[in-house]
């Protein structure tokens, strides 16, 4: 018989140590992804990664297996994003010094393997940094929508639950990111 | 002739669209292409995404839920940091410890070396003629001292007796 995790102050009830570990193995890609996708911050990814797992696990009871264990990760993972950006001071710095290099590195990256042609790279590189411009352009409850459901391929209706909105407000959010690409897109 | 909204473009990026936004796609050309590349560039923003996660990743977690390696790559830091304060402390320590050979450094104004070279080789000008004159044996070097200094002392008044105006010639 497996030994169950106990924690202080929480019923010994709910996954056992090894299907814990299987959750933690199967979907720390993704929460690390979403993590950085919101803060592109290698560390803090990391840390709120070990973090979003703990809070599952203390949280697991609460778990009513309403939505997929990977909707509710993500949700854990998007309300810490979003705690640790509201308490980041040193945000504003950080994004300054460090977006340029991690867009040039996103342009460079797409460029070398979706487009092998040197036409080709430059079109994808201009596409890629007019895509960015856009997605930036948005509020960061709109970036959210569009991540979960352009890069994480969530349904509207976990991207909902993940955001703890109605499902109304995330297709306003995406017809807004569509807007943003269109305007971009028509720029000179 | 109405071309697509925002609402109905997202609607075909999310998967496909009602009917009515299909045929739209199919008869005009400006909106297809519009779609398509704003499919490509959310394409490959996603494939980029994901990509430099994935990367940032294998870097940050070593691949698993590791609180022991985040901790370690702490402490290396802090070793890290250590080592260079040392190194960069070190010569200024070295420069305060450094042992002087000729006593602790004093600063003063420089003493022109010419005089001292000149006092030296006065000295050594004495010596030289002091060991030639000695008419006396070492041993009884103390005696020809005392009566050395006898005869100097008298030599001295007798010179003091002289007038100043008779000496002066």
């Amino acid at each position: 018989m497996e030994e169950t995790l106990t924690v202080p102050g929480i019923s010994a009830s709910g996954w056992t140590a090894a299907e814990f570990d299987d959750i933690v193995r199967q979907h720390q890609a993704r929460i690390y992804r979403v993590l950085w996708c919101e803060l592109r911050d290698d560390e803090a990814a990391a840390t709120l990664t070990q973090d979003c797992f703990l809070k599952a696990y203390r949280a697991r009871s609460e778990f009513r297996g309403e939505s997929s264990v990977s909707t509710w990760l993500v949700r854990i993972a998007v309300n810490l994003a979003r705690d640790y950006q509201r308490n980041r001071r040193q945000g504003f710095w950080r994004r300054l010094l460090g977006s340029n290099t991690r867009e040039a590195e996103l342009a460079t990256d797409v460029a070398e393997d979706t487009a092998p042609r040197a036409d080709r790279a430059l079109l994808a590189r201009e596409q890629l940094q007019r895509t960015m411009e856009a997605v930036k352009s948005l509020s960061p409850q709109q970036q959210t929508a569009f991540h979960l459901r352009f890069l994480e391929e969530l349904s509207i209706e976990e991207v909902a639950d993940a955001m703890g909105i109605g499902i109304g407000t995330v297709k306003s959010h995406l017809s807004r990111a569509v807007n943003a690409l269109r305007q971009q897109r028509n720029k000179p | 002739m109405n071309h697509l909204t925002d609402e109905q473009l997202a609607q075909w990026l999310e998967g496909g669209g009602n009917p009515q936004t299909q045929s739209h796609l199919a008869g005009c050309a400006q909106c297809r292409s519009e779609a398509e590349e704003l499919r490509d560039g959310i394409s490959r923003y996603a494939i980029a995404m994901r990509r430099q996660a994935d990367r940032a990743q294998s870097l940050s977690l070593g691949g698993y839920f590791a609180p022991q390696k985040a901790w370690a790559r702490h402490r290396l830091r802090w070793a890290a940091a250590t080592a260079l304060a040392l190194l960069l402390a070190a010569p200024t320590l070295w420069m305060m410890n450094k042992p002087h050979p000729q006593g602790p450094l004093v600063v003063s104004a420089p003493v022109p070396a010419q005089p001292a070279a000149a006092l030296s080789d006065d000295e050594l000008l004495e010596a030289v003629n002091n060991d030639l004159s000695r008419e006396v044996p070492q041993a009884l070097a103390p005696v020809s001292a005392i009566t050395t200094g006898r005869n100097r002392i008298a030599a001295a008044s007798t010179v003091a007796a002289i007038p100043s105006n008779l000496s002066a010639r």
